[in-house]
């Protein structure tokens, strides 16, 4: 058994079923060994595709997804993808080829040091020096990347030790199938949690009288979406949420006051920024949540709860920091804080549900096709366990503020990195949860990774691909709109006839311009078998609403054109 | 304020790991004002001993991102008056007369030290103390104008008083 059948063979035993790869020179000896593997390929058209589909495999499903590319220019495609997954914290194993070790810092054809240039974007990396090693690097590889906080591992293989012999003794161990032991001394998973803190946090809350929840990815990557669930419910804390927070409650009900931060809602930024008490809740309070953090964090006390202490007091001091996973911690609290305790901030749940009515998100125009048109066509047309990937953009933020999936992994979006092309190859990996998928993207990132129309042709992905085609680049137009004196430069775009480009590459395309002609596409998209392709030309200069301009306090979100929060 | 702070960690013995500490250091923007590395009895382990310039919060966070790499096996931060300190210089100068001699020995005297060759008017010292008493040791030779040829300083070991 080489190296190369010994790779393939332990991420069988794995379970990993699909790879999203590109072949090259010094990944052909895997290349040869898949003949002989259960793994099915899926052959994409630029790696940076391979990176961000198994990402998609990973966000819809709780697997690990994994992507292959060779070395130099396949790796250094790569590395996009791994730094969006890293900064989302998702779940994902690279492998790239590399040169002869003989070869290595030689400056050989195709030699990068791919581990060196990925060091700040992994949760870790090997070199695998001996073929040997590979299984054993195989298995701590995806118990790293799925356990803790997740992220991407990249695992980087000489060529030579791809040809090498295995020993006998790990051949046989691999066709057993039996597990290899871990060798990760310095990898710590949380402690216990203390009590006296859960005390505190208890206190704290009894004690607050405008309180707010916010809670973010680490729920619903910790599966503690029935947890938070029940804290809510007996709590009854009003709560808003991250872009990634999406569908880790049910954010239709009353005191769900929607998504937060630069495009959020005004009742979310309002109560935020007026609450005495912030419960955040697998959040990193990330910049585009905060605005201005001197005033996000004056009068108000902080729980925070995330599996990574190194989240703790980096941007907010927290009162109470707790450390572990959520689905652990976070019941401690329910059964600590006691009951009724909501009705010490009642008047203020009925402040902020009047505000929910008096600041209601833009409906859209009626006299013409825009994105907001279009979204709230599709959102009314969907599926319970239907996917929706956005892109990067305006339209990323009018789906973010109006789609409330009933269940998490449902709303899949580039949130730390803001990758422009994110959305067409994350959706071909996601086609493989089995459920149906919706690619979102504007002109612009569309065209980042349009190539990939070819892999969704031949592999026939069921992939449906909406693009909002309005000849901008429409959020960099807006703010050279709102703050550089309507100034486009490089942002109007000469497009290619979507339509056409479609049918180019073999995928059923076609074209909406009215509300109606929408409509009835979304519907054809909706029951259509296999990859289809609409174009909807939506008109050119909306603006996304509301907004925390840069470096603002969310006091300051403007709700429209001339209207703020606190003055409206 | 500024101040500094000594990272004291424990290290899985493995290529890399000096480069994905230091790496990260360098990209949160901490200032390391020396960095050393070695063994500890155990093969498979090394420990580094870390000074960083900037304020307890400040030193706590590098503490908890250091701690987060997978081949970290513990981070402890400590003032450095709670630590005990060495670090080593090796020092060439030229001695041009009796009474640069003389204050070159009442300087040697104030650490502990060594003369490891002699050649001609150049004599090699090894010096061995705290960072600040071989600051000190530098200004008083200097001050009588003898001519420091070459200097090298190992950055500062530190272990925590027992």
């Amino acid at each position: 058994m080489t190296g190369a059948q010994a790779l393939l063979k332990a991420l069988e035993n794995h379970a990993v079923t699909e790879i999203y790869a590109y072949p090259g020179g010094a990944v052909l000896p895997i290349y040869d060994a898949m003949s002989g593997s259960s793994i099915r390929r899926i052959l994409v058209r630029h790696e940076q595709a391979a990176a961000f589909a198994a990402q998609g495999y990973s966000r819809s499903t709780q697997g690990v997804g994994v992507c292959l590319a060779t070395s130099g220019p396949g790796a250094t495609n790569l590395v996009t993808g791994i730094a969006d997954a890293m900064l989302d914290s998702i779940p994902m194993v690279a492998i790239t080829g590399n040169v002869f070790k003989e070869l290595i810092g030689s400056d050989a054809f195709q030699e990068t040091d791919i581990v060196g240039i990925c060091e700040p974007i992994v949760k870790h990396s090997y070199f695998v020096e001996y073929a040997d090693d590979i299984p054993r690097v195989v298995a701590e590889a995806f118990h790293l990347a799925q356990s803790g906080r997740p992220g991407p591992v990249l695992i980087d293989i000489p060529k030579c030790q791809q040809n090498a012999t295995v020993s006998a003794e790990i051949q046989k161990k691999l066709e057993n199938k039996e597990k290899f032991e871990l060798d990760l001394p310095g990898y710590k998973l949380p402690p216990a949690l203390d009590e006296d803190d859960i005390n505190t946090a208890a206190q704290l809350i009894k004690e607050a009288k405008q309180p707010v929840v916010i809670y973010g990815h680490g729920v619903i990557l910790s599966n503690a979406e029935t947890q938070l669930k029940a804290f809510l419910e007996k709590t009854n804390i009003p709560n808003v949420w991250t872009l990634h927070g999406i569908g880790g409650y049910d954010n239709t009900e009353d005191l769900s006051l929607g998504m937060l931060g630069m495009h959020g809602t005004g009742t979310a930024n309002f109560a935020v920024h007026h609450a005495d008490l912030v419960i955040g809740i697998g959040i990193r309070f990330d910049d585009r949540i905060t605005g201005k953090l001197t005033e996000f964090k004056s009068n108000k006390k902080f729980i925070h709860f995330d599996i990574d202490s190194s989240e703790f007091n980096k941007n907010v001091t927290a009162a109470v920091s707790l450390h572990g996973e959520i689905r652990d911690t976070l019941p401690a609290l329910t059964t600590t804080v006691e009951s009724g305790v909501g009705e010490t901030w009642k008047n203020w749940n009925e402040d902020l549900v009047a505000k929910k009515d008096l600041w209601p998100l833009d409906p859209g125009p009626s006299d013409r096709l825009t994105e907001i048109g279009v979204l709230n066509q599709l959102y009314s047309a969907l599926g319970e366990e239907d996917i929706v990937l956005v892109d990067v953009g305006q339209h990323e933020m009018w789906a973010a503020q109006r789609f409330f999936p009933k269940k998490s992994r449902k709303f899949l979006a580039s949130g730390g990195l803001g990758t422009m092309g994110f959305s067409l190859p994350t959706a071909m990996g996601a086609t493989f949860s089995g459920h149906p998928v919706w690619s979102i993207s504007g002109d612009g990132g569309f065209q980042m990774n349009s190539q990939e129309l070819a892999t969704i042709a031949q592999d026939n992905l069921p992939v449906k691909i909406i693009i909002l085609n309005n000849s901008f680049l429409g959020m960099v137009r807006q703010w050279q709109e709102l703050f550089y004196d309507k100034n486009y430069v490089d942002t109007p775009l000469k497009n290619p006839d979507f339509v056409k480009l479609g049918e180019a590459y073999g995928i059923p395309s076609f074209r909406a311009e009215t509300l109606e002609e929408s409509e009835a596409m979304i519907a054809k998209m909706k029951n259509f078998d296999g990859p289809i392709l609409v174009e909807f030309k939506v008109a050119k200069e909306e603006n996304v609403f509301p907004m925390v301009p840069a470096g603002e306090s969310l006091g300051n979100t403007m709700l429209d054109r001339n209207n703020k929060i606190d003055k409206a | 304020m500024k101040e500094r702070f000594i990272l004291l960690v424990v290290t899985r013995n493995a290529p890399g790991v000096l480069s994905r500490v230091s790496s990260l250091l360098r990209r949160k923007l901490f200032n390391i004002d020396s960095l050393t590395v070695g063994r500890t009895i155990n093969n498979r382990e090394s420990r580094f001993t870390i000074v960083i310039e900037g304020d307890l919060v400040q030193a706590n966070k590098a503490a908890l991102l250091i701690e987060r790499l997978i081949e970290i096996r513990s981070v402890k931060v400590m003032k450095p008056e709670q630590c005990l300190r060495r670090e080593i210089v090796l020092a060439t100068v030229k001695i041009n007369s009796p009474e640069q001699a003389k204050t070159l020995h009442e300087a040697e005297e104030e650490v502990l030290s060594q003369e490891l060759s002699q050649n001609g008017d150049l004599i090699t010292v090894e010096l061995i103390d705290t960072s600040q008493k071989l600051d000190d040791f530098l200004v008083k030779i200097e001050a009588a104008n003898i001519e420091v040829i070459d200097w090298v300083r190992s950055g500062v070991i530190a272990m925590k008083q027992a």
